[in-house]
């Protein structure tokens, strides 16, 4: 199963959001990292096939998806990063009237629904209405509809937004098990969701993939270039203004411990880090474009 | 050589095309339905019969409000025994039928109002039968209403059937036709803005037409006034299939507006 996104374009009069974009997607579970604005969201729609490219293709296994049409469709489950509801639904219609638009039968509808509500335990809210849940549970409902089909590829955008961490985890955990022999791709600027459970990851930077590759390369990049160092209060100020600081630790009244990045120790006595995705998400993109919400 | 010399030539001829990628096309969409398992799915009329129970009895159960609302204020014209004279019947009978399309646009659009769209857009039905499904059930009821307002129109107001039908479908099938126009070549806004414009220059224009106390409708009117419908009819239909066509991506101007 290969999903091959073929030098795929989008072109608004504008702006390019997604720039001769190229990749090709395999069982498991891909990260698309990116600050706001860099065209994920826009590539995630044209996989979708909600979107048109402006050029290039998208395949499945080799057939265009377009020429696939419905039965692209069928294949997978889309969690867009803004959803919503219609105000009367309960989270059962709701669930209920996704099935229906995806041709689900009432039978596997009510199996799929029960197993997916104890999944995410929402099981006790399935008669409320989404209107009243909370932030993370109404992201779980998100998250059921685009299970309901049993996808072969799995499309989230954002899916962690609004989760606390311990839905973080049980979310993580889910998909990991989900994942198998299945194509699950998240798209999201919150590095630590995707960095434990996506084998591979993406960047996206102003409309183009800058970089790609399994996460443990992507991070080995940043190898000597992450340092650890305790510095003073009364300095922390000057190396504010020169170093890109990614963390600040208070170490006591006087003292604090920062992570900063760079090609050499620029501080006496710095150590070097051992590196995270995240501080090659932030290397790339700036603490200020990268932490930007 | 003549032409049949060159089709005989071309038939004992083998094939020139290269069948490589053609058999390799077969063999992908083999496999994938070799390993696809079988679907628990139904037909889309099914789902369409599903669509009553979630969203079409909402619109009808407002339309029908709107029915019961309009009967029960000219009842009450009625009751006063007011004389209704045969400009104002007409009139009202237009301004009726004319409003009738303009409840479209609030159920058409009901996905984009709530974040629903993108869901729906990656569902197995397209989102062009959707919004057609949705078209359906808000024309459906559109066409009872329109009965329901010509009916009125003739018991309570006492325009002759002919009369009331010529009127309220040239009336209604106006401004369906300039709703469909306006969605299938405009963006959300802009659409709303020219069918807005559009009412009230209907309304203006009705302000001042000067109706006869006679009902009669002459043949070459009637003749014109069917042409007409007929032409109206025609727009419509094709600019329903514009938004159709259109409505299977976002260049329906949904996300882009």
């Amino acid at each position: 199963m290969e999903l091959r996104v073929e030098h795929v374009s989008k072109k608004y009069a504008d702006k390019t959001a997604v720039n001769d974009v190229s990749l090709t997607l395999t069982p498991g579970i891909w990260g698309l990292l990116g600050a706001n604005g860099a065209g994920k969201t826009t590539l995630i729609r044209m996989i979708a096939d909600i979107l048109k490219p402006t050029a290039g293709e998208i395949l499945y296994d080799g057939i265009p998806i377009a020429t696939l049409d419905a039965e692209y469709r069928n294949l997978f489950g889309y969690l867009p990063q803004e959803f919503g509801f219609y105000p009367e639904f309960t989270v059962k219609d709701y669930l209920e009237y996704v099935a229906a638009l995806k041709g689900l039968t009432k039978t596997h509808t009510r199996e799929k629904i029960e197993e997916l509500l104890e999944q995410m335990t929402l099981t006790e809210v399935i008669n409320k209405k989404i209107r009243k849940l909370s932030g993370g549970m109404k992201r779980r409902v998100g998250i059921s509809q685009a299970l309901l089909n049993d996808p072969e590829i799995l499309i989230l955008d954002e899916p962690t937004s609004g989760l606390d961490p311990g839905e973080r985890i049980r979310l993580r955990r889910l998909l990991a098990e989900f994942s198998k022999g299945r194509i699950v791709l998240i798209s999201t600027h919150i590095v630590p969701d995707v960095e434990y459970i996506a084998a591979k990851q993406a960047i996206m930077r102003d409309g183009k993939i800058v970089l790609s590759g399994t996460t443990e390369e992507l991070v080995r990049k940043m190898d000597g270039k992450v340092w650890q160092s305790t510095v003073d209060n009364e300095t922390l100020a000057r190396y504010e203004q020169g170093l890109k600081i990614v963390n600040l630790k208070n170490e006591g009244a006087e003292e604090t411990q920062i992570r900063y990045l760079g090609e050499r120790a620029v501080i006496a006595g710095s150590k070097e880090a051992e590196p995270h995705l995240e501080d090659l998400y932030l290397w790339l993109f700036g603490a200020k474009e990268g932490g930007e919400e | 050589m003549n032409s049949r010399e060159v089709k005989r030539t071309l038939r004992s001829m083998p094939a020139r095309t290269r069948q490589e990628p053609m058999e390799k096309t077969i063999a992908a969409l083999h496999t994938y339905f070799q390993k696809t398992p079988p679907t628990h799915r139904i037909s889309f009329m099914g789902t369409a019969v599903r669509f009553v129970r979630f969203t079409a009895w909402k619109i009808w159960l407002f339309q029908g409000l709107v029915m019961v609302f309009i009967s029960q204020f000219l009842l009450g014209f009625q009751d006063r025994q007011m004389a209704w004279t045969m400009g104002t019947s007409v009139k009202i009978l237009c301004l009726f039928c004319g409003t009738i399309p303009f409840i479209l646009f609030p159920f058409l659009y009901r996905s984009l109002r709530y974040q629903m769209q993108e869901v729906e857009m990656a569902a197995h039905f397209s989102y062009a039968k959707q919004m057609l499904v949705k078209l359906c059930v808000v024309e459906a009821g559109n066409v009872c209403m329109l009965a329901g307002g010509i009916v009125i129109s003739v018991v309570v107001m006492q325009l002759q059937t002919l009369t009331a039908l010529t009127y309220g479908m040239l009336s209604f099938l106006l401004l369906t036709t300039v709703l469909m126009l306006a969605i299938a070549h405009l963006a959300l806004y802009k659409a709303m803005a020219v069918c807005g414009g559009s009412y009230v220059l209907f309304f203006a224009v009705l302000e001042q037409c000067v109706f006869g106390s006679s009902q009669v409708i002459s043949a070459p009117v009637g003749m014109a006034a069917t042409l007409i419908c007929i032409f109206l009819c025609c727009v419509s239909f094709f600019q329903v299939r514009k938004i159709l066509q259109s409505a299977s991506y976002q260049e329906l101007h949904l996300l882009e507006s």
